[in-house]
C-alpha cells in the first residue's frame, strides 16, 4: 500500500537523484549534450502547420517592418 | 503575451512615424527591470536625449544574469521569511526553506532543458508541498500547515500579475487580459501540483 511515507521517501529520493546525477555530470564535464531534444516543448507556428512545399514564413509581408525603420 | 510592439511618435515637423518591433524572450530579472524603471524616469524627468537613453538601454542589455546558486540561496531564504512572516514556527521556516530549495533547484532544470513552463510550475508545486509535508509526517513543528501553504509561494507570478493590474489602470486592456490570464493559467498550474501533492500526502484540503 502506497502511504504518505513511501511518496515523501520516493520524492526525496528522485529530487536527491537529480542532484547527484547532475553533480556528477557537473564534475565529469559531460552535462553539455548538444544533441539533447526537449521531451517536451511547445512547437512554433511553422512547425504545427507549415508542410513541405509551402513558402517559407520569411517571406510574409506582414512581418516585414523595414519599410518602417 | 504581446508578440509585437507598435510604436506611434509624430515628429517636429507633424509627420506621424509608426515604428513596429517583435518582442523577444528573456527570463524576469529584477536587475534589469529596476534598471530600465531608472533609464525611463530619467528620460522623462530629466529629459535624457537618445543618445544617453540608447547607451543606458546598451548596457543593460549586456547586463549578465546573476549566479543561479546565489538566486537559489536567496529564493528559498526569501520562501522561509515567507513562512516565518504568516505566524510558522523555526522548524516550519526551516522546512520551507529546503523544500523551496528543491523546488526551485528542480525549476532551474526544468526550464534549462526547455520543458513547458506549466508543466514546470506544477512539477515544483508537487515537489515542494511533499517535501514541506515533512513537518507533519515527522511532527517537527507546530505550524505544519503554513509550512505546506507557504512552500509554494515563490512560484506566484508577481511581475505578471503587477502587470496586469498597472495594465488595467491605464486602460490598456488587452494587454491586460493577455497578461492575466497569463499569470492565471500558471497559478491554476501552481494550485494543480499543490493539491496533488496534498492529496498525495493525505493532507486534507478544506
Amino acid at each position: 500500500m502506497i502511504t504518505p511515507m513511501a511518496i515523501w521517501i520516493l520524492t526525496v529520493a528522485a529530487v536527491a537523484t537529480v542532484f547527484m546525477w547532475r553533480l556528477l555530470a557537473a564534475i565529469t564535464g559531460h552535462h553539455k549534450d548538444k544533441t539533447s531534444h526537449p521531451f517536451f516543448e511547445i512547437g512554433s507556428e511553422r512547425a504545427e502547420v507549415w508542410v513541405p512545399g509551402d513558402r517559407s514564413i520569411t517571406d510574409n509581408g506582414d512581418y516585414d517592418y523595414d519599410d518602417f525603420e | 503575451m504581446p508578440r509585437h510592439i507598435s510604436f506611434s511618435v509624430v515628429s517636429e515637423d507633424g509627420e506621424p512615424r509608426i515604428f513596429m518591433t517583435g518582442t523577444g524572450k528573456s527570463n524576469i530579472s529584477f536587475d534589469i527591470v529596476s534598471r530600465l524603471s531608472r533609464i525611463s524616469w530619467e528620460i522623462a524627468d530629466n529629459k535624457w536625449d537618445v543618445d544617453r537613453a540608447e547607451k543606458a538601454l546598451q548596457s543593460v542589455k549586456e547586463t549578465k544574469p546573476a549566479n543561479r546558486w546565489w538566486i537559489l540561496f536567496a529564493v528559498s531564504c526569501a520562501n522561509g521569511a515567507f513562512c516565518r512572516l504568516f505566524s510558522g514556527d523555526a522548524v516550519a521556516a526551516a522546512v520551507v526553506f529546503v523544500a523551496t530549495m528543491c523546488g526551485y533547484y528542480l525549476k532551474q532544470l526544468l526550464i534549462e532543458k526547455k520543458v513547458d513552463i506549466r508543466i514546470v510550475f506544477a512539477a515544483c508545486a508537487f515537489v515542494s508541498s511533499v517535501l514541506a509535508c515533512a513537518d507533519k509526517l515527522f511532527s517537527l513543528g507546530t505550524t505544519p500547515d503554513i509550512a505546506i501553504g507557504t512552500s509554494v509561494l515563490y512560484l506566484v507570478p508577481g511581475i505578471p500579475l503587477l502587470n496586469a493590474f498597472s495594465d488595467m489602470l491605464d486602460r490598456h486592456y488587452i494587454c491586460f487580459f493577455s497578461r492575466m490570464t497569463d499569470a492565471l493559467v500558471l497559478i491554476c498550474c501552481l494550485s494543480i501540483g499543490l493539491c496533488a501533492g496534498m492529496w498525495a500526502m493525505g493532507i486534507g484540503m478544506f
